[in-house]
């Protein structure tokens, strides 16, 4: 049986059919939750709430783009976590959060920001995800561009990759799930990647993708055959993503020992 | 001439149920040849009927939408006045009410001795307005 994604079947409740009518503020009063600004000291937002009304308090000096993504992940413990007492703290959306009560609250939180069934008819339309699209998708929907990111990676609609880079190496990653997840990339950078300039330099990334050996982000022998296309984005001091994209399909169809193909 | 009008009326809503009985009791072979023997495409007919019933159901979701934005302006327009406390007074009502059977909270902090002043102040207004806290029971 299929399972509904929770914040997408309160979406389609209130017959959201476009990104721009996701007014966070909106709906949480719909969840008789009530959202106020306020100076916060060492959090971003928190909320508390009692029987069917809670108040979330966002700290007012953040950005507009994270300001709606705190209020989607406090909507999300209000959704999961009712009657429960939490510590917790919002934190930038990665994937595959260490605590699973915060890494409920960031899906829900990405599903009601970036819902599945209106993002996914909008990406079909692109042939190749690259930092162009994704920023057309984050100025659409109002969110970030890692948040972005990483749900349009993990859409599946192209076999992509999505790692996260900073001078003390990987922070973090994911792939599309027909991404054949033999492939683990390297914890240090390649200094042939372009990402190296970007992370260690002063470069900003590359407008367009750019072919590299596949060894250069995989340490396994089978990578040596194979091209990506790589392109780097720097997101923020010594921080910056990256998108592989693959070139040859045989890297996401199963390992050739276990398929009984004759190894190279 | 008003009776004559609401004869006709009558004789009209007569005909339209008649129309109706006729329709519920016909078995979908002989609706989906009566729509053939008109000229008309059953399946171009129900695709439209089932696009207007959707739009129908979009529009009606999109009313509490409205409705929840209506709410929560009407709620802004009424200002929260925050009452001045003592902080002795608060922080003990607050640690009594962090204890509160079916009290939600996800923060930075889960006992009241780790908050600041002003987080103290905050979340006992908060706890109050969420009827956690009553303030004239707590004075005493």
């Amino acid at each position: 049986m299929k399972v509904v994604d929770p914040a997408e079947r309160l979406l389609k409740s209130l017959g959201v059919t476009e990104p721009r009518e996701i007014d966070l503020e909106d709906i949480a009063f719909d969840q008789g939750a009530e959202v106020r600004y306020c100076n916060l000291n060492g959090c971003e937002a928190d909320i508390l709430g009692y029987r069917d009304n809670a108040i979330i308090s966002i700290d007012q000096n953040r950005g507009h783009r994270r300001k709606r993504f705190s209020i989607a992940h406090e909507l999300g413990h209000w959704h999961y976590h009712r009657g429960k007492k939490l510590q917790c703290r919002v934190e930038e959306y990665q994937p595959n959060h260490k605590q699973l009560a915060e890494r409920k609250a960031n899906g829900y939180a990405a599903s009601l920001l970036m819902p599945h069934y209106l993002v996914k008819p909008r990406a079909r339309d692109h042939k190749k995800l690259t930092f162009n699209v994704i920023e057309q998708f984050s100025t659409e929907f109002n969110t970030s561009l890692s948040a972005t990111a990483i749900r349009l990676v993990e859409a599946d609609i192209w076999p992509c990759m999505l790692i996260c880079h900073t001078r003390q190496g990987r922070k973090w990653f994911t792939q599309a799930p027909m991404f054949h997840n033999r492939w683990f990339p390297q914890e240090e950078l390649d200094s042939q990647s372009s990402a190296f300039d970007a992370v260690f330099g002063q470069s900003e990334g590359d407008r367009f993708p750019q072919i590299i050996g596949a060894d250069a982000w995989f340490d396994r022998t089978e990578a040596r055959q194979y091209e990506v296309f790589e392109q780097a984005k720097r997101t923020g001091d010594n921080e910056a993503l990256v998108l592989l994209t693959i070139k040859d399909n045989r890297m996401i169809e199963e390992e050739p020992e276990r398929s009984g193909y004759k190894r190279w | 001439m008003t009776d004559k009008r609401s004869d006709e009326r009558r004789k009209l809503v007569s005909l339209a149920d008649a129309l109706f009985d006729d329709l519920i009791a016909a078995s979908d072979e002989d609706i989906l040849n009566e729509v053939a023997e008109a000229g008309g495409d059953a399946t171009e007919i129900s695709d439209h009927m089932r696009a207007k019933f959707e739009e129908t159901v979009i529009q009606a979701r999109k009313e509490r939408m409205k409705a929840a934005k209506a709410g929560r302006k009407a709620v802004q327009t009424t200002p929260v006045v925050a009452d001045v406390v003592d902080l002795s007074v608060a922080r003990r009502a607050l640690k009594k009410a962090l204890k509160h059977e079916g009290l939600s909270m996800a923060a930075r902090n889960e006992t009241e001795s780790d908050l600041t002043d002003e987080e103290v102040v905050r979340k006992y207004n908060d706890l109050i307005r969420l009827g956690v806290i009553d303030p004239d029971k707590d004075k005493n």
